[in-house]
């Protein structure tokens, strides 16, 4: 008996699922075992905390002072909020009553996040050597400034980016992102270390403010400014580091349509840069690896097909029932269950085999992951979320990525930022 | 490389576990084919016993019909999920043979009994295409057996594969000029073609064969 062509298709994509994951895998086992190369802070360079600002009113208080307990010497910190020209009132106010020998309000007239950011850069700053790009709803761990600084060991390394957690996860929505944030910790931990880190997420980042002048700055038209300016760094050779344990906390979307349409931003923004810079990827002073850049695209590929896959399977056997259910009647179904279960032995083969492998490495390495930042595992919790993490969380993801990739096939690279103006 | 490595040994472990399962699922099968085989045989006996005592072989016929057929419909589902998916098939395709030819066997002996002792049973005879895929034959497959079960078995159902490498299969699909699946037999006289929802099949059923306790038990709708 030979397979079908769809069950060589089902058993090409958990062949490939089963590589990456151990792949990625092992990667962990070195994050997690290994000490990290750093630099000791010796001399405390001055450093500009940017934050861009909108609609955050009272938060932005949280973020300044956040900023303001950071170990680090107060007279080396400064830090410039930059105000949107649609900025509401409540934040300029907010704004204005924080201003301080260190801390500047400073009326960009301009929009959008990167414009605000460049016109700080170009207009505000004085002699800092080092950019933290804060966003106005996060917050930075008081240990996080040092963590970050002593990853610039080498000139090449243009920014360092921290590991962004959930600020206060309170309901259903947010607990789920608390899941997904740590994975991204440890997933983004791995990419840097491949020098294929293709993100410098704006709560935290660290930037060296030559290099970014070097490279020109913010692109002002770009929905996700954090990943263009991260591909554009690789692409002139330059490094981006990651520091797993320098913390930032963000507030996350609250409502499932919140979350979706800003998954979808961030993924569209993801190809249509991956799409506008693949040339400039392949050129030779690139610092990072064309077939690393492949994996991970084959990696997001996998996620994406997967759980369409799963759906399949899952639509065929509830269609199957629903239609053997409205003929048959449920009764003779239940009574004969006992005997399917029998009859369900013997479809176990080799591919079941392989696929519940896979489904327990896959469980393992998010386990692992978990365990790896959180230390200690709620055993009930834990398993818990991740069950929720892979199905819910899973669909979402996979669909967002689905929707990003055809959007921005669509869009062509032609993506700009809008301001709703708040009502 | 230590991924490749670890990714080739787990599906060496597949294999290796998937063939050790096929080898205890295959014994089981066998046993139990055997079985209605030889059941099938004594029934068959008895049929032809036919001239010594007509009233008491139609008894034995009767009562020995109705188990047979569940238990051979168990068997195909019980091979036909082993076979599914699995290319660590050893002796698989030789008892689908087997089975196929124990069905029509059976199939026929039930005609006989119905030629022998007085139409006792609907004899259902469904075609499904072994190798390509046929939309509604799994959901004919199990409403044929829920039937046979809401009948207390007077209909009973022979499912066979049409592309079966078994020449009387060949015979039965010229004969019948099987074409579209699935595709019902009534009695061995009467073709319907395509799939069929449970209440029209006790339609048909009760067309062509108005005696049964299906209609009498008016469960047509």
């Amino acid at each position: 008996m030979m397979y079908s062509l769809s069950e060589i298709a089902y058993l090409v994509l958990v062949i490939l699922i089963l590589l990456i994951t151990f792949f990625w895998l092992m990667v962990y086992f070195e994050i997690f075992n290994e000490k990290e190369k750093t630099r000791k802070v010796k001399d405390y360079p001055k450093i500009a905390v940017v934050i861009p600002t909108l609609f955050e009113g009272e938060d932005l208080k949280k973020s300044v002072e956040s900023v303001k307990k950071v170990d680090y010497p107060a007279q080396k910190i400064s830090i410039y909020i930059g105000l949107n020209k649609a900025s509401d009132e409540k934040t300029r106010k907010v704004a204005k009553s924080l201003e301080s020998k260190r801390v500047h309000a400073i009326d960009t007239g301009v929009n959008g996040k990167a414009s605000v950011m460049n016109y700080i850069l170009k207009n505000s700053l004085k002699d800092e050597q080092f950019i933290l790009t804060l966003d106005a709803d996060s917050m930075i761990d008081r240990l996080a400034l040092k963590r970050l600084l002593s990853m610039f060991d080498d000139e090449k390394v243009a920014v360092v980016t921290p590991s962004v957690a959930v600020y206060r996860p309170r309901n259903f929505i947010e607990k789920l992102q608390e899941y997904d944030y740590i994975f991204s910790m440890v997933l983004r931990k791995a990419f840097s270390k491949m020098d294929a880190l293709l993100v410098a997420p704006g709560p935290g980042s660290l930037f060296r403010r030559s290099t970014l002048e070097k490279v020109g700055y913010f692109d002002e038209g770009n929905i996700t400014e954090d990943m263009e300016i991260a591909i554009r760094l690789l692409a002139n050779g330059y490094k981006i580091r990651n520091k797993i344990n320098a913390f930032t906390y963000t507030v996350v979307p609250h409502t499932t349509l919140k979350l979706l349409k800003q998954r979808i931003r961030w993924y569209t923004g993801f190809f249509v840069n991956v799409s506008r810079y693949h040339a400039l990827l392949d050129k030779e002073k690139a610092s990072v690896s064309k077939s690393v850049i492949l994996l991970i695209l084959l990696s997001t590929a996998l996620s994406i097909m997967v759980i369409p896959e799963l759906a399949y399977y899952i639509y065929i056997d509830i269609s199957g029932a629903y239609t053997t259910v409205t003929n048959i009647g449920i009764n003779y179904l239940i009574s004969t269950s006992l005997n399917d279960l029998y009859i369900y032995f013997f479809s176990f083969n080799e591919i079941t085999i392989l696929s519940l492998i896979t489904l327990f490495i896959g469980l393992f390495y998010l386990m692992y992951a978990l365990k790896g930042m959180k230390k200690t595992l709620d055993p009930v919790r834990d398993t818990l979320a991740v069950g929720l993490y892979i199905t819910f969380f899973g669909y979402l993801l996979a669909f967002s990525w689905f929707y990003g990739a055809l959007k921005a096939g669509m869009l062509r690279g032609d993506v700009k930022w809008r301001i709703n103006t708040q009502s | 490389m230590l991924a490749v490595f670890a990714v080739i040994l787990m599906i060496g472990i597949s294999f290796v576990f998937g063939y050790m399962l096929a080898s205890l699922k295959e014994p089981v099968i066998q046993t139990s084919l055997s079985q209605d085989q030889q059941s099938l045989e004594a029934l068959i006996l008895t049929s032809n016993l036919d001239y010594t005592n007509t009233s008491l072989s139609c008894a034995i016929l009767e009562a020995g019909i109705g188990t047979l057929s569940n238990n051979l419909n168990e068997l195909s589902n019980e091979l036909n999920s082993a076979m599914s998916g699995s290319v660590v098939t050893p002796q698989y395709s030789q008892l689908s043979n087997q089975l196929t030819y124990t069905r029509l066997n059976f199939w026929v002996l039930v005609q006989r009994t119905n030629e022998e002792c007085g139409n006792k049973f609907v004899n259902l005879l469904m075609f499904y295409p072994g190798s390509s895929t046929c939309n509604g034959c799994v959901n004919e497959g199990q409403e044929l057996a829920y039937i046979s079960y809401i009948s207390n078995y007077t209909t009973v159902a022979t499912v066979l594969n049409a592309h079966a490498n078994v020449s009387a299969v060949s015979a039965l699909d010229r004969y019948y000029n099987v074409t579209t699946f699935p595709m019902l037999v009534i009695n061995g006289k009467y073709i319907v073609k395509g799939y069929l929802t449970t209440p029209q099949i006790i339609q048909y059923i009760c067309k062509y064969s108005s005696s049964s306790d299906l209609c009498k038990q008016n469960i047509s709708s």
